[in-house]
């Protein structure tokens, strides 16, 4: 078996890497040698099996947030706004059958539900708010709400 | 990490950056079932090639367009080698993209394949 450098949540690229999502990579990993399993083992309270990588990103007019959810059904994705947050969850579930047994080569995927409250960065109109999830990955644009577009302020000089 | 698990002819990747995806593998008695998490890439450009018992899979994402407030993955071509040599036979391999996992069956060849001995008692 012979593997490229592994990628883990935190996003390890072949050609270029960032110091901060190696380190997370490596305290992720330091607590899977250590105990043997994953976060979602270790700590049986957590609800959820599955930490899905988010980007918030924001325009003058939206804020857009997305989320890499490869094997979910559309159906299988709550969005929702609860006062200055939004709240994603769901579950992902193998969609393809495992019929019979046999020999596991590898098993990196993770599996389960998950849940996520992401306070955002500015007021925006939940009336408008627009989700869409293609190939994998949910988008989310969340229109900025009339106060909190930016306004130019005039400059008076005397 | 060998150069040769390099796909030869893969064409030049747009973004500065690529990933290995989170694969599973799986193999029963006459095929070998992989499935990788590659979300981002549109169908019609995820490719699959099996050449000389090396299977590759790159998959061209569209690099990001907005400057991200937080950023928790990176955005990039998706690539995977991996080397069956003889055990699979090219002619059947089947490959799946949905919702941004692509499964791909790979029958194995005749000699590979499992057989149950039957243990005869007389």
């Amino acid at each position: 078996m012979d593997l490229t450098p592994r990628r883990g949540n935190g996003k390890e690229s072949l050609a270029t890497r960032s110091p901060a999502s190696d380190f997370r990579g490596e305290i992720d990993r330091l607590f899977e040698r250590f105990f043997g399993q994953g976060w979602g083992d270790v700590f049986p309270a957590s609800r959820t099996a599955l930490t899905p990588a988010i980007d918030v990103s924001e325009t003058e007019k939206e804020v857009v947030v997305k989320a890499e959810l490869p094997g979910l059904q559309p159906d299988d994705v709550a969005v929702q706004i609860e006062g200055d947050a939004l709240v994603l969850s769901g579950e992902k579930k193998e969609e393809f059958e495992r019929e019979e047994e046999g020999n596991v080569w590898h098993s990196e995927r993770r599996f389960g539900s998950f849940r996520r409250v992401l306070q955002l960065p500015v007021a925006v109109d939940a009336e408008k708010v627009s989700a869409e999830f293609r190939n994998g990955v949910l988008t989310v644009r969340l229109p900025r709400s009339e106060q909190a577009k930016p306004r130019r302020i005039q400059v008076r000089g005397t | 990490m060998s150069p040769r698990t390099s796909p030869q002819d893969v064409k030049a990747v747009r973004s500065d950056r690529v990933y290995r995806p989170a694969f599973d593998l799986v193999e029963r008695d006459d095929h070998y079932e992989l499935r990788a998490d590659m979300p981002g890439a549109r169908p019609e450009d995820v490719e699959v090639r099996f050449e000389r018992g090396l299977l590759t899979v790159h998959a061209r994402v569209s690099p990001r367009k907005e400057a991200a407030f937080t950023d928790e993955y990176g955005v990039g071509d998706w690539q995977l080698a991996f080397r069956f040599g003889e055990t699979v036979d090219p002619e059947g391999i089947e490959a799946v993209y949905r919702q941004g996992v692509l499964a791909l069956t790979l029958p194995k060849s005749e000699s590979a394949r499992r057989r149950r001995i039957d243990v005869r008692s007389n």
